[in-house]
This record gives C-alpha cells, sequence and structure tokens, in this order.
C-alpha cells in the first residue's frame, strides 16, 4: 500500500538528504522525493535515539524558501510510534504540487511530545543521487 | 677481481673493444660505451662471472639477453653485434649504441606533444607485438629502459636482461619474475599475496602485464611534467584503486587518449586491450586525430626543468641520468608550486563555480577538467635533432616544492589520521610524503590512497541477478537502512579514510516489514570501500562519503554479491578523509551514480 503512491508511472524522482537533531532525539536518513502528476512525497527513515520518550509522526509540512508553505500527510505502517532506539518508515505525502518547479523545501515532521524533525535542503525535480 | 673490472675507467680495452666511458650501471651488468674502428656501441658486461658468487645469476641473464636479442629483428629494438668474454672471464654483449636519451629525460627535454608521444608509443606497440608473437615478453618496461635516438626520434627498446621466451628457463627464485615494482600490474600482487606461502610459485606472466607496464609509462609522461625525478608518485599498480584518470591530473592531455591509458591500466586485465596489436591499433587510430590538442606540448615548458644548453656534436654527450634534482632547484620552486596548486585547486572548483547548467549527478562522480589552462602553447618541432629550446627564467620544479609543503603540514592535528587506519592491513599505506598533505597537493603528487573518487559502474549481471531473484530487493527502488562501519558506533561520527575498507550492518530496530523481510537486523554488507567527492555539495556541505559493497549475509541465507551504494554529505572533508554519521540508509543499485 505505501508503495502504491510511486509504483505510478511518469514519477520523478529526487535524493532527499539526512537531517539529525540531537537534541530532540531524532534523525532521518537518506531518503527519496517524488513528484507524481498531481502529488508529491517525501520517503524517509526516522529514529528516534534510544533514551527518548516513544515518538509518533502526526503531521509534515513543506515550507519554501520563498515562503511557499504545502500542508502533507504522514503515512506510516503499523501504529506509527516509533519506540526509543527503533526507526520507522515515513512518508510526508502533499496533495497539492509545488507552484515552482525548482522550490527547495524544509520538510517539518511534526510529532507527539512537541517534538518535530526538519528536514532540509528537498527538491521534487531533480534526479537522484 | 670481479670489483676491479666493473669499474673500468676509459682506455681500457675489452676484448678489443676500447671504454669511452660507462653509460649505466645496473645490478646485474653494467653498460659501456665503447669504440672499435671509430664506430661507437654499448657493451654490456656482466657483474660475474659464472660461478658460485653470482647469486643474482648475472652471467646466465647476459647470456639469455643476447640469445632473445640475437632471435629479433624490428627497427625499435636494440640489436645485438657480438659478444665475448672479458679477461677477467665475465661474459658481455655488444648492442647498437643508441645515441639518445631515455624516455623521460626526451619528455622533459623536448616538450613533447601528445602527437608525438603517440607516434612513440606506437612504434613501441608494434615492436611489442612483434616480440609477443614471437613468444617474447620483455618483463621490465620502463621509461628507463627505451631510448630516443637522437638523430631521427626512433624509440628503441632495451635491456632484455629479465626477458622471458616460452622455454626460458626462470632466473629467479621469488614468486615473481623479475622487474621493476611501479610498472608491475596489480594481479600480480594479488598473486603474490594468494601464494605468500608458496615461495616457488611461478606467474605466467602475460601480455595484459605488458600492456599495463605500457600504460603505466604512458601515463607517466603525460601526467608528469619532470618523469625522472625521484620522488613518491601515485601507486599505479593498487589492487582496487586506479589512479586518477590522466586527464583529470593533467586536463591537456585529450580524452579519446586518457581514456585508452585508463583501459590499459585497467585493475582488471581482461579489460585491457586484448594484445599489444590490437593496442598499436588504437594507438594508430588516435595518431590520425587531427585535434587541435594533441599539437600542444601536453606540459608547457614552464612545469619543466630548464633544458640544459644545447648540446655538441659528440656523440658520447649523453645527459647524465635520474639523478635526484639539486636542492637549489626544489628552492627555486616556491613560487612555481603555488601556481601548480593553483590550477589544480581551479581543477576542483571548476565544475561548480562555473555558471554551469544544472548539476547533472553525474558531474559529480567524475571530475570534469576545465579547458586547457591560459600558458601559452608552443609546439616542438618532431625534429629531434633540433637543439632543445631554451625558456629562461621558469625553472619550474613543482614536485620538490610540495615536498616542502609536505613538512609544514604535518604539523596539523592527527585527527583524520588516527581513523586511517583501515580494516586490517588492507587499507593503503601512504608513503610518508602523503601523509598530511592537503587534499589538492596529495593529488598534485598523486599520493597513493588518495584514489578518492568513485568510478562511475555498471552492476555485474551476476550480482544484480542475486539481489533481484534471490534477496528479492527492489534494485534502484527501496533503500535500507545500515550502520556503515560495524567497528564503530551507531551514534559516532567518525573520520571515513578514503580506500577504508569496511562492513556495514542493519541495525536492530527496524520495524519496516518489508526492509525486516528483505534486509533484516543483522544483515551485513561486505566488501565497502570509502570514496570521497571533495566537492561543496549544493545544500552546503563540504563534500560526500561514497561508500559501495559489493556482497551481502542476510542471516540464513548465502553470501551473495550485489551492488549497494552509500552515498551521504561529509560534516567535514580534512586531507583524504570526510567526516559523516555512522548510520544512514543505502540502496541497491543496478548502475551508478
Ligand atoms: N644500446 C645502448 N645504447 C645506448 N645506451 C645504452 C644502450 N644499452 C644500455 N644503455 C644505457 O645503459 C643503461 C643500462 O642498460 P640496461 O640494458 O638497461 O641495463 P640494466 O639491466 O643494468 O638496467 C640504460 O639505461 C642506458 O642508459
Ligand atoms: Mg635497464
Amino acid at each position: 500500500m505505501l508503495l502504491g503512491y510511486v509504483d505510478e508511472k511518469g514519477v520523478r524522482r529526487g535524493a532527499v538528504r539526512p537531517a539529525k537533531d540531537d537534541a530532540l532525539g531524532l534523525e532521518s536518513g537518506q531518503g527519496s522525493s517524488y513528484r507524481g502528476a498531481t502529488w508529491a512525497l517525501v520517503d524517509v527513515v526516522i529514529v528516534n535515539s534510544a533514551g527518548q520518550q516513544p515518538w509518533t509522526p502526526r503531521e509534515a509540512i513543506f515550507r519554501g524558501k520563498r515562503g511557499a508553505t504545502l500542508p502533507a500527510r504522514v503515512v506510516t505502517v503499523g501504529n506509527g510510534e516509533i519506540a526509543p532506539g527503533a526507526s520507522l518508515r515515513v512518508l510526508a505525502v502533499a496533495d497539492t504540487l509545488p507552484a515552482s518547479v525548482g522550490e527547495v523545501f524544509a520538510l517539518e515532521v511534526r510529532g507527539s511530545g512537541g517534538r518535530s524533525l526538519v528536514i532540509p535542503g528537498v527538491r521534487f525535480t531533480e534526479g537522484d543521487q | 677481481m670481479t670489483l676491479n673490472l666493473i669499474r673500468l675507467p676509459s682506455g681500457t680495452v675489452i676484448d678489443g673493444w676500447h671504454v669511452v666511458k660507462e653509460l649505466g650501471n645496473g645490478g646485474f651488468a653494467v653498460v659501456y660505451l665503447v669504440e672499435k674502428n671509430g664506430k661507437p656501441h654499448a657493451l654490456k658486461l656482466a657483474r660475474h662471472r659464472d660461478a658460485s658468487g653470482d647469486e643474482k645469476k648475472t652471467h646466465a641473464r647476459v647470456v639469455q639477453e643476447l640469445a632473445i636479442l640475437l632471435t629479433l629483428s624490428h627497427p625499435n629494438i636494440v640489436s645485438p653485434r657480438g659478444f665475448g668474454y672479458a679477461e677477467t672471464g665475465n661474459v658481455f654483449l655488444v648492442l647498437d649504441y643508441v645515441d639518445g636519451w631515455t624516455l623521460g629525460e626526451w619528455k622533459e627535454r623536448k616538450h613533447p606533444t601528445a602527437h608525438e608521444i603517440l607516434s612513440v608509443f606506437v612504434k613501441l606497440a608494434s615492436a611489442l607485438a612483434y616480440m609477443h608473437s614471437k613468444g617474447i615478453l620483455h618483463r621490465d618496461l620502463k621509461l628507463e629502459n627505451v631510448l630516443i635516438r637522437k638523430s631521427d626520434g626512433e624509440p628503441v627498446i632495451i635491456d632484455y636482461s629479465c626477458a622471458t621466451h616460452g622455454h626460458a628457463d626462470e632466473l629467479t627464485d621469488e614468486g615473481l619474475p623479475p622487474g621493476t615494482d611501479r610498472f608491475r600490474a596489480p594481479e600480480q600482487f594479488r598473486f603474490l599475496r594468494a601464494h605468500l606461502d608458496e615461495h616457488r610459485a611461478r606467474y605466467a606472466f602475460q601480455v595484459a602485464d605488458e600492456i599495463f607496464a605500457l600504460g603505466a609509462m604512458l601515463y607517466e609522461l603525460l601526467t608528469d611534467a619532470r618523469p625522472t625525478q625521484h620522488r613518491d608518485r601515485f601507486t599505479l599498480n593498487h589492487p582496487i584503486a586506479a589512479p586518477l584518470a590522466a586527464r583529470v591530473v593533467n586536463p591537456r592531455v585529450p580524452a579519446a587518449l586518457s581514456d585508452l591509458v585508463e583501459s590499459m591500466l585497467s585493475r582488471d586485465p581482461t579489460r585491457r586491450p586484448v594484445d599489444t596489436e590490437v593496442l598499436r591499433r588504437e594507438l594508430a587510430e588516435l595518431l590520425e586525430d587531427p585535434g587541435a590538442d594533441y599539437t600542444a606540448p601536453v606540459h608547457p615548458p614552464s612545469e619543466q626543468r630548464q633544458p640544459e644548453p644545447a648540446e655538441g656534436g659528440a656523440p658520447a654527450a649523453l645527459a647524465p641520468k635520474g639523478k635526484p634534482r639539486s636542492l637549489r632547484l626544489g628552492q627555486l620552486a616556491a613560487g612555481a608550486a603555488v601556481v601548480v596548486l593553483a590550477a589544480v585547486v581551479a581543477l576542483w572548483n571548476v565544475p561548480q563555480e562555473a555558471p554551469t547548467p544544472p548539476a547533472e549527478p553525474h558531474v559529480a562522480a567524475r571530475a570534469v577538467p576545465p579547458n586547457v589552462p591560459s600558458a601559452p602553447l608552443k609546439t616542438v618541432s618532431p625534429d629531434m635533432s633540433a637543439p632543445a629550446p631554451m625558456f629562461p627564467g621558469d625553472a619550474g620544479t613543482a614536485p620538490a616544492a610540495v615536498q616542502e609543503d609536505v613538512s609544514v603540514k604535518t604539523q596539523r592535528p592527527e585527527a583524520p589520521k588516527q581513523a586511517r587506519a583501515g580494516r586490517a592491513q588492507t587499507a593503503p599505506t601512504l608513503p610518508d610524503v602523503c601523509k598530511g598533505l592537503p587534499l589538492v597537493a596529495a593529488l598534485a603528487m598523486g599520493c597513493p590512497g588518495v584514489q578518492v573518487r568513485p568510478e562511475p559502474f555498471t552492476c555485474p549481471a551476476g550480482a544484480q541477478e542475486a539481489m533481484r531473484d534471490e534477496l528479492h530487493w527492489r534494485v534502484d527502488g527501496e533503500r535500507f537502512q545500515l550502520v556503515i562501519d560495524d567497528r564503530k558506533g551507531r551514534e559516532e561520527d567518525p573520520w571515513f579514510p578514503a580506500g577504508a575498507d569496511v562492513v556495514g550492518v542493519v541495525p536492530k530496530g527496524v520495524t519496516d516489514p518489508r526492509h525486516l523481510q528483505v534486509a533484516p537486523p543483522g544483515t551485513r554488507f561486505l566488501g565497502g570501500k570509502v570514496y570521497l567527492i571533495p566537492e561543496k555539495t549544493r545544500d552546503g556541505d563540504p563534500g560526500r562519503v561514497v561508500v559501495k559493497y559489493d556482497r551481502v549475509k542476510v542471516p540464513g541465507k548465502d553470501e551473495l554479491p550485489v551492488c549497494f551504494v552509500v552515498d551521504l554529505p561529509a560534516e567535514a572533508v580534512k586531507d583524504t578523509a570526510a567526516k559523516s554519521r555512522n548510520w544512514g540508509t543505502g540502496k541497491p543499485v543496478s548502475e551508478w551514480p
């Protein structure tokens, strides 16, 4: 089901750089961005550091460098909770497309306990690295 | 006594040959310029008689050299004129005298163009094809063993003291035949390592080795302005790390020529030109290339040493051989070195600083050399008899000055070097002179271990099949998380030295069902090799770390070949190492980038 989004034809894929927030104990690995005909999504793995509270991502938002924002849904498997020391694959799905093709976004994934992770440098246009 | 004999003063007569002077003095033999009836010849005298005390079998070598030369007749192979015994009983061999320069000296004096270098190598390849067709291998091809005759510019291969034909007895007890380490093909070292215990294991030399050696010679002429200088150079035969493409080191090298040299130096002998006849044809095809880049000297004279004053007509006036350059020159050269380094820096920076079209991923993987630097080009006449041109005031010796740089830089913090010790002994070791060099200088010097950049590659069919059919991975379509170097903690941010060997492992805590199914925790990624792309990324990172793994061990399954790549931004780059986190995601790929 997760992959239903990305198996379509005409999807453009890009690379998403890893991000880390030591203070909040959240970290993401290199991921991928996809841009379909009517949607855009980012696919990353997020780790909740050992010793932290369990964390559940709830919603996401893409913030463009030039002020544009795209609200996004968070899609995960299971109940979406990440135990301390565990990781979870998280999709952030925007059902609207970025207005300008070259826009660079920071993806903010907001979750429980007021903790969130910001993943900068997200693009939907360029080839995967 | 033998010792007295090998230091023959001028005027000595050996069996009717009048000694004029010593030409060369190697481990097995001494070569003299001699005359008979007013005609010059070269006389090669074995160090020892055929008796006890001749551990190096110098007698047998000279005899074998003679025997082999007698079967050969080619304009680019030295001709034997006779042999005999000195009064002491040492055997000697008389050769046509080649009044000229070694290939390295020729390069430094004549500033040849790519076209001129190619025309020499077409002839060398044709001489090799000729002798290979007779089953004869030279086995010590190097710049010193090819002379360029002054009178007509013809190259002549000399020194068949390591040569062999199909039936020759081996003259060495070592695992490998004689030869010069720098020009040995990498598979020979692999062989040695695999047979450390089998002392007498014989290595069947192949034509591929000669092609490698010829490629190494060509590479040096194209990339090194001063090939006769004694100093540390890039290991050409590192078992894994190929040297930077000639064109990356020296942007003046035409692309097609650089590619051909790269194929000659391929780590995999099967990817070299199949034989010397094919090689000759490929070189000859390039020689037809009318491109303008073939008619400019491959190194501007300012990068080379100032030629000595033109010589008089005396046939005996051979230049002194590859002695280390004087200190004075090294000191003079500081200014020139700055220029050279600046050029190298420019080489790295141009691809991202120029107002280029949007960066293709491909650009990041391969340095794209800028166009030929603006130093004035001067075409040198192919007429070898012309006196070497003089360029007053530009005696540059960049490498010597770079070494001065070394002593300064080695006082820098040691952090990256501690991390440099790769897995066991397999990480490339750097010559001292290379340690602590700033990256650009290390690259300028061609230090080993600085093979930092990953080469683009296509995943072998076997590995693609294993990933698809055995592992059920979605090649190019999914990522798995891993700890990149299993010797370090998941939370660490270690320094990754380029060239280090690492093993990756899937950590605990994975929850994604598919990941758990096809690459569960404990899955080990083997054969990992660290590379570095020391270019600022678009997001402002100082570079990227790329790790390529070539095998995987999934718990409960056999080890399988894969192509698995991790590519992550570096937090810091220093020398030839980069600091990065030790956890990330990688992907199975069919090609990279
Ligand atoms: N036929 C020749 N004409 C001119 N110089 C020669 C000739 N043969 C050898 N030499 C000089 O003597 C040096 C040593 O000769 P070589 O045959 O290579 O002996 P070695 O086995 O000691 O290396 C050469 O590098 C070259 O400078
Ligand atoms: Mg020699």
